[in-house]
């Protein structure tokens, strides 16, 4: 295949024929890359372990013990620990590449172990009785702090994740009330906390401080605010208030997408802003037949948008 | 092909260019020149758009499709008619897919894909209301002959798949209910799976039909995996239980028949019990049934015992079948290794999984739960340990990831050579990216 495009390339007097007979030459000589199909064997191998060896010890919890079983997660997630900060590149403001593939691999390890730990202790101790606030607390600020210091955004994930729990812990305090549905209290602080995350991404971008997180504070900060938006426009009252806000937000986002050339964000803009339109549109309009013209017309539209955008943004 | 094939050509020729001048193998004014001289006017989106494209056309076509059935609801109650109009809307797709391919000069938008599945999924229903579901042959037969047309004018890798699937199940159908062709299924899918592959595989690396190479990629990667399938140990010993269950299951057993036979006499027996009302026939009905109770215990116990002799009965040829599901992942992974061909190889390491699962569903002596503990602590010595080696011995393999960026010195040495070398002696060429002393690019020794 390759040596068909050199032939047209020398065809058409773009390279001399020993020019691409050595290029011709490096792609026959250059090594066979086995990277992605070792790291995904090395995936595949952590999952397999971890969960033959839940099972084995859930089958023999009897002959184990508790005790020894919590001092050996405890042992090998300081060991991670340890691992990850003896063999730290030095901090950096840009991404740092770690010296080798598996060290990602062990600080993940590290995180998930230190996070199945706590989970026994609360299950078996009830270390934390019922102040799960604190037992939240924990993983986020030392999940923030290892991905901020070793530059992993897998970690970074699951700290956002915890943070994101906290305030959701924090807000209905009371498990059960949410049995009931969306309570305002929950939205508000979802919608505070993407705005919060939002935020957090914007300032680590215009700051150049690890520039690589915002895509993830924005995905998060901007899926959490979207949901809750769209949560509030149906259950709360004024939905047209949080329908402007919520086609605003698509707007930042939309804006942000094209700035970055972000196609993900792009399509999550117009995705969501879709939704609310028609949620909008079905609230004020409630016909059968007249579902079917909208849908066919607001599709038309997203396509003629999606094919055109960037003629239209030209045009401004 | 409906789409132009001279643009498609020059779209994968300006990819080569642009990988060309990321490794640094040509200069920024060679790939300007290769993108004035191969011009390649369609559209192909990225791949979020093409999504969004997609899902977006599914709702319009529905929905239009929706108005117009509608209004003509009223004819659409005969069978009849309804057939005809499915038929008659996936025509109409395909004329709009047609448009966006000449006019729009779509390719792979996400449009063109979505119209044309739409067009299939109608055209192959109406055909199935049509017939009245009547005849699978017929569906698959009309399906296998569509998706090749589609495969040959819209050079569709799924629809290539799809068609190669529906061609196995075509074999299958008609085959799986002759006792004396049973037998042979597996070998006849197997040969089947090997020589699509051996085509596939030539396709590949002649080359001739870029815009195919994708479908025929698709090809290769599902025949290998079918080959194993339709060799691999479970799926035929449970193929063949099917078959015959399917077939009223084996033959009762003498004991089962004599009891059934038992049985009815002695309904028999009570039946003429009714003709008078005696004290004796009264006693006999009540021994009768007694007894019929207890023969029915029986029966049940040989019914299970002869399901029981069913499932453990081996299979024709069984060594054979257990000896293939062993070796041919390691075939594979050997093969995809040593052909330095990536799809075999990783169809071997995919199919490894399953004929692990396949032995220890046969042998009660493995635990599953020891099966995934040994397994992962074998995967992970084994990539680690690679991973270790390979670092230092990367002359045939490395562990480098993929980007250009780390290509970079290897490439550089090379344009190096070719550049300053006028007289371009291959044995100076072959100093500069021989005996490794580039060290790879970031994953050597000096950290």
């Amino acid at each position: 295949m390759k040596e068909k495009y050199l032939g047209l390339l020398e065809e058409n007097g773009i390279l001399t024929s020993q020019h691409s007979s050595s290029i011709k030459k490096y792609y026959c000589t250059r090594p066979f890359s086995l990277f992605q199909e070792l790291r995904a064997l090395m995936y595949l191998g952590v999952i397999l372990l971890t969960s033959g060896l839940g099972i084995l010890i859930y089958k023999n919890i009897d002959t184990i013990g508790h005790t020894a079983l919590i001092g050996a997660i405890a042992i090998a997630c300081g060991y991670c620990f340890y691992y990850a900060i003896r063999f730290a590149r030095p901090f950096d403001y840009g991404k740092v590449v770690q010296i080798n593939i598996a060290y990602d691999y062990i600080l993940l390890s590290g995180c998930l172990l230190f996070l199945a730990l706590e989970g026994y202790l609360q299950f078996q101790y009830n270390l934390f009785g019922d102040a799960f606030e604190i037992a939240t607390l924990i993983p986020a600020i030392l999940f923030l702090i290892s991905a901020f210091r070793f530059d992993h955004i897998g970690v970074l994930s699951l700290g956002i994740t915890s943070f994101i729990s906290l305030a959701g812990l924090i807000a209905t305090p009371n498990i059960i009330s949410m049995v009931d549905g969306f309570s305002s209290e929950m939205v508000f602080t979802a919608i505070g906390v993407a705005l919060l995350l939002i935020l957090a991404g914007w300032y680590l971008k215009t700051k150049n401080l690890k520039k690589h997180f915002t895509f993830t504070f924005y995905n998060f900060g901007f899926n959490l605010l979207l949901i809750a938006l769209i949560t509030a426009q149906i259950n709360f009252a004024l939905p047209l208030l949080y329908f402007i806000i919520l086609i605003a937000a698509c707007g930042l986002l939309f804006r942000y997408a094209v700035i970055e050339k972000s196609f993900y964000f792009l399509l999550m803009s117009v995705v969501y802003a879709y939704i609310s339109v028609t949620i909008a549109f079905f609230t004020w309009l409630d016909s059968g037949a007249a579902a079917l013209y909208y849908f066919a017309f607001s599709c038309a539209g997203v396509i003629y948008f999606f094919i055109n955008y960037k003629k239209l943004f030209k045009a401004n | 092909m409906s789409y132009n094939k001279q643009h498609i050509e020059s779209t994968e020729v300006r990819k080569f260019a642009e990988e060309l001048e990321h490794l640094k193998l040509i200069d920024a004014e060679q790939k300007a020149k290769v993108f004035t001289i191969f011009n390649a006017d369609l559209y192909t989106p990225n791949l979020f758009i093409r999504i969004g494209l997609f899902v977006f056309t599914i709702v319009l076509v529905l929905s239009g499709l929706g108005l117009i059935g509608l209004t003509i609801s009223a004819l659409l109650s005969e069978q009849f008619a309804l057939g005809f109009a499915m038929i008659l809307c996936g025509g109409g797709l395909v004329f709009i897919l047609n448009f966006f391919i000449r006019v729009k000069k779509h390719w792979k938008s996400g449009i063109d894909d979505c119209l044309l599945y739409l067009a299939l999924i109608f055209i192959i229903s109406g055909i199935g209301i049509l017939t009245d579901f009547n005849s699978m042959n017929v569906i698959f037969l009309v399906s296998i002959v569509l998706f090749s047309l589609v495969v040959w004018k819209y050079a569709d890798s799924l629809i290539a798949g799809l068609a190669f699937i529906t061609f196995v199940c075509l074999i299958l159908l008609n085959t799986y209910e002759n006792p004396n062709l049973l037998l042979f299924v597996p070998f006849i899918i197997a040969l089947i799976s090997g020589i699509t592959i051996y085509l596939s595989d030539r396709k590949i690396k002649s080359a001739i039909h870029i815009y195919y190479l994708k479908s025929f990629k698709v090809l290769k990667f599902l025949s290998l995996l079918i080959l194993y399938i339709s060799l691999n140990y479970f799926v035929v010993k449970e193929g063949y239980a099917l078959s015959r269950s399917i077939g009223g299951g084996t033959a009762v057993s003498p004991t089962e028949a004599a009891i059934q036979n038992q049985i009815d006499e002695n309904f028999l027996s009570i039946n003429e019990t009714y003709a008078d009302t005696t004290q004796e026939s009264a006693a006999l009905r009540d021994r009768l049934t007694a007894e019929n109770d207890k023969l029915y215990m029986q029966l049940g116990m040989e019914n299970q015992k002869r399901m029981e002799l069913d499932d453990q009965r081996s299979i024709p040829f069984g060594v054979l079948f257990m000896f293939l599901t062993a070796i041919i992942p390691l075939a594979y992974i050997l093969a995809g290794l040593y052909k330095k061909d990536r799809i075999t190889l990783i169809s071997g390491l995919f199919i490894l999984f399953l004929s692990a699962l396949t032995f220890q569903k046969y042998n009660p002596a493995i635990q599953p739960e020891w099966l995934l503990t040994l397994g992962g602590i074998l995967l992970l010595v084994v990539s680690f340990g690679a991973t270790r080696y390979l670092r230092s011995n990367h002359k045939v393999f490395d562990v480098k990831e993929p980007v250009p960026s780390d290509d970079f010195l290897q490439a550089e040495g090379i344009v190096l050579g070719s550049t300053f070398s006028t007289i371009g002696s291959p044995m100076q060429a072959d100093n500069q990216f021989g005996g490794g002393q580039f060290g790879g690019g970031g994953a050597g020794s000096s950290f």
